[in-house]
């Protein structure tokens, strides 16, 4: 388990987490997740599952739920009420994309964010890892975002846009926004916890954030102000590559790319040891 | 830590907050010092801050039953999350050997609508069973649970009793060292308590080391070898069963006194009758009295003292602002000397009949034949209760009845015996 072992036994002191090492404790979260298998897996099918069971359609709505988002964006398309210039690609296939990757994102930072809620109505009476929840949430963000994804393909083939053979390197593209959606993810869920207001505060800030990031207009916008912005914003070069990757097979601007991606490890690497050091001492005013 | 100790806690202490607003706000501030690598200093006290458990200490060594007794809000349920490991300590350090299945609440996470085959391999895992433990002890499971024909259906449709034993099945399988219990052998019906202590008792032979928390003493007493007291998260006493509980049940009866209401004057009716001694703050509707009550010998005397082989009557001056078809008149004897811990206690005797009550006053006397109590003191508890036994009308104590034994093979007062009364007769005088 994660505290520290002499001989078999286990030691639980004050602020040990804190005193535990910088890099033995993203290793101890690292082990946590491996000895813990068969939760996750557990979890994922109460959670992923058993949701649908009482439900008519079942796991219809894991259908239903992205042809209803396609709908509309077609729709919106048609009545010409958006006119976003050239991208490249049909407006609509563009744009389903571009937000099919952006709730990808907010779908790692959400699944993060409620990592310890995931847990309620046992963290209290069971010791187990808690890292064992986001991995848990994570999966089925992406059983979820899977589904959805394989749709929007096929849409796109419809509209003529046929994607990339280099559409395989698509899950190495999208870690980074794993990275950094769920390092948000997981301090805000420790912050939750005792701040309530903290979530809302961040979920209204990420619902402004999407039109800061070219991810229903093109990145070569003429708007002065909107250029210079998603210019410093990561999510820019973080979705931009994830679409390109399979849009045009390449990712433009992959310096930036790659600094956006370094800067979202950071970030993860630091949110997973403070979630460590953390998350004990707010799990107490969970009750 | 020696070689048989399983559990070993040095002066162990927790902080908790009394107002939610600033405990959300200490949690914000230790969150925050967290993230700039301050250190937070946990031995310190801020507003509203309280010690939930101050300076415990004790060990428990491997294949013992250890209880941990006190008042609600002592600290135990706490105690227990620190030694799995949810809570973490703000003072002292505990250190544990082996695995720990904690029984804190039964089927931590089942899901309503999975099935109950479904819930045991999601249960076992959040215990920390792996895959092939849980197919191997899955038979055992299901037997022990007697769920039969619902294992495949979803718990939701499970009787609480089903759910309980379901629960209690998979924990109890998933191979502790060191099981946690809090106050969950009060659950199922007696047939199932039967086998959970019997199986308690068959890990206890295999090593396994128990820790208890109950509120029914007799479990502790008869269950647990070494009991630690607790009270508002102090260490009172820890020592043998026999030591520690008789001396919780006197700092219960000191303490219940704060639930009476003071009796002010002493004399009612006309003075021959008993004494009210004690009464019970908003307890019962009050729309039964008993306004007198007088004890009276075969010959019609009034006396307070009795010899143990004497008939004894007694009178109730009964005023009602209700007439009840059915309900039932409980009568107690309680000896001086004791206390009555809870309303399981067997160191009362008593009185159950069902009567009727007419509005209007009336007084009911109950002959006993014969009053083979102990020698003593006594004070006759009286009350009125619906016939589902639930709702009382009216409960107070009078006193004092003596009593001098006069036949050396007198049932005692204390002893775990049934006492056959010979069933008293009740009559009505108008």
């Amino acid at each position: 388990m994660s505290q520290e072992f002499e001989q078999g036994i286990v030691i639980y002191e004050p602020n040990q987490r804190q005193k535990t090492g910088f890099f033995k404790s993203l290793w101890v979260m690292f082990e946590n997740i491996k000895t813990s298998k068969e939760l996750i897996r557990q979890l994922f099918l109460r959670d992923f599952l058993a949701v649908y069971k009482k439900s008519f359609l079942g796991m219809g709505w894991l259908f239903i739920s992205p042809v209803i988002g396609i709908i509309s964006w077609v729709l919106m398309n048609y009545t010409g009420v958006l006119h976003p210039g050239d991208v490249g690609i049909p407006y609509p296939a563009y744009v389903l994309l571009s937000t099919s990757i952006w709730g990808l994102f907010m779908g790692f930072y959400g699944s993060a964010a409620g990592t310890l809620g995931a847990g309620g109505g046992f963290i209290m009476q069971v010791k187990f890892p808690h890292e064992s929840l986001l991995v848990k949430q994570i999966a089925q963000h992406l059983a979820t975002f899977f589904i959805g994804f394989l749709m929007n393909i096929v849409v796109l083939l419809i509209f003529g846009v046929v994607p990339s053979w280099k559409i395989i390197f698509f899950p190495a593209v999208i870690m980074p926004l794993f990275f950094l959606g769920s390092g948000i993810g997981l301090v805000i869920g420790v912050i939750n916890v005792v701040a309530v207001e903290i979530q809302r505060i961040v979920d209204a800030f990420f619902g402004f954030l999407i039109f800061l990031t070219p991810v229903i207009y093109a990145s070569n916008i003429s708007n002065p102000l909107l250029q210079s912005v998603t210019k410093w914003n990561p999510l820019t070069y973080l979705i931009g590559g994830a679409r390109d990757i399979i849009v045009y097979g390449r990712i433009d601007n992959l310096d930036k790319f790659l600094y956006a991606s370094l800067l979202s490890l950071v970030i993860f690497i630091f949110s997973w040891r403070l979630f460590y050091i953390s998350e004990e001492k707010v799990i107490e005013k969970m009750i | 830590m020696d070689k048989d100790t399983v559990i070993k806690v040095e002066n162990l202490s927790k902080k908790f907050c009394r107002s939610i607003k600033r405990s959300m706000f200490y949690g914000s501030l230790d969150v925050a010092k967290n993230m700039l690598g301050i250190k937070v200093n946990t031995e310190k006290l801020r507003k509203d801050e309280f010690w939930a458990l101050e300076n415990v200490n004790f060990d428990v060594k491997k294949g013992e039953t250890f209880g941990i007794i006190g008042a609600n809000g002592s600290g135990k349920t706490t105690l227990l999350r620190m030694i799995t490991g949810i809570f973490p300590p703000d003072k002292g350090k505990i250190a544990v050997k082996g695995r720990i299945g904690a029984l804190i609440a039964v089927g931590a996470g089942f899901h309503p609508h999975m099935t109950g085959r479904e819930n045991i391999f999601l249960n076992g895992a959040i215990l920390g069973m792996s895959r092939e433990d849980i197919d191997r002890h899955m038979d055992d499971i299901i037997n022990f649970a007697e769920i039969g024909d619902f294992l495949d259906a979803p718990v939701s449709t499970y009787s609480s009793g089903m759910y309980v034993r379901l629960g209690f099945a998979i924990a109890i399988h998933s191979l502790p060292d060191i099981v946690l219990v809090d106050e969950i052998l009060a659950v199922g019906d007696p047939k199932f308590q039967r086998k959970c202590l019997d199986k308690i008792r068959d890990m206890k032979k295999k090593g396994v080391t128990f820790i208890i928390i109950s509120h029914n003493l007799l479990t502790i007493e008869s269950t647990c070898e070494r009991v630690l007291f607790l009270n508002k998260g102090k260490q009172v006493m820890l020592g043998l069963a026999e030591d520690v509980v008789p001396s919780f049940e006197l700092f219960l009866q000191e303490n219940i006194e704060s639930n009476e209401e003071e009796i002010k004057s002493n004399e009612i009716g006309d003075g021959l009758g008993l004494d009210f001694v004690k009464k019970y703050k908003e307890y019962g509707t009050e729309e039964i009295l008993v306004t007198e009550l007088k004890l009276k010998n075969c010959k019609g005397e009034i006396k307070k003292e009795f010899n143990s082989d004497e008939s004894l009557t007694l009178e109730l001056k009964i005023k009602s602002g209700v007439s009840v078809d059915k309900m039932i008149l409980w009568m107690s004897f309680i000896y001086i000397n004791d206390y009555k811990v809870d309303d399981n206690n067997l160191k009362t005797l008593g009185i159950r009949e069902n009567i009727s009550i007419n509005e209007g006053e009336e007084t009911l006397r109950i002959i006993i034949e014969k009053i083979q109590l102990t020698t003593g003191k006594y004070k006759i508890s009286v009350a009125f209760f619906d016939e589902s036994f639930i709702n009382p009308y009216f409960q107070c104590q009078f006193g004092y009845l003596g009593i001098k034994k006069n036949v050396a093979t007198l049932l005692r007062v204390g002893q775990q015996t049934p006492i056959f009364w010979t069933k008293p007769k009740i009559e009505r005088l108008n």
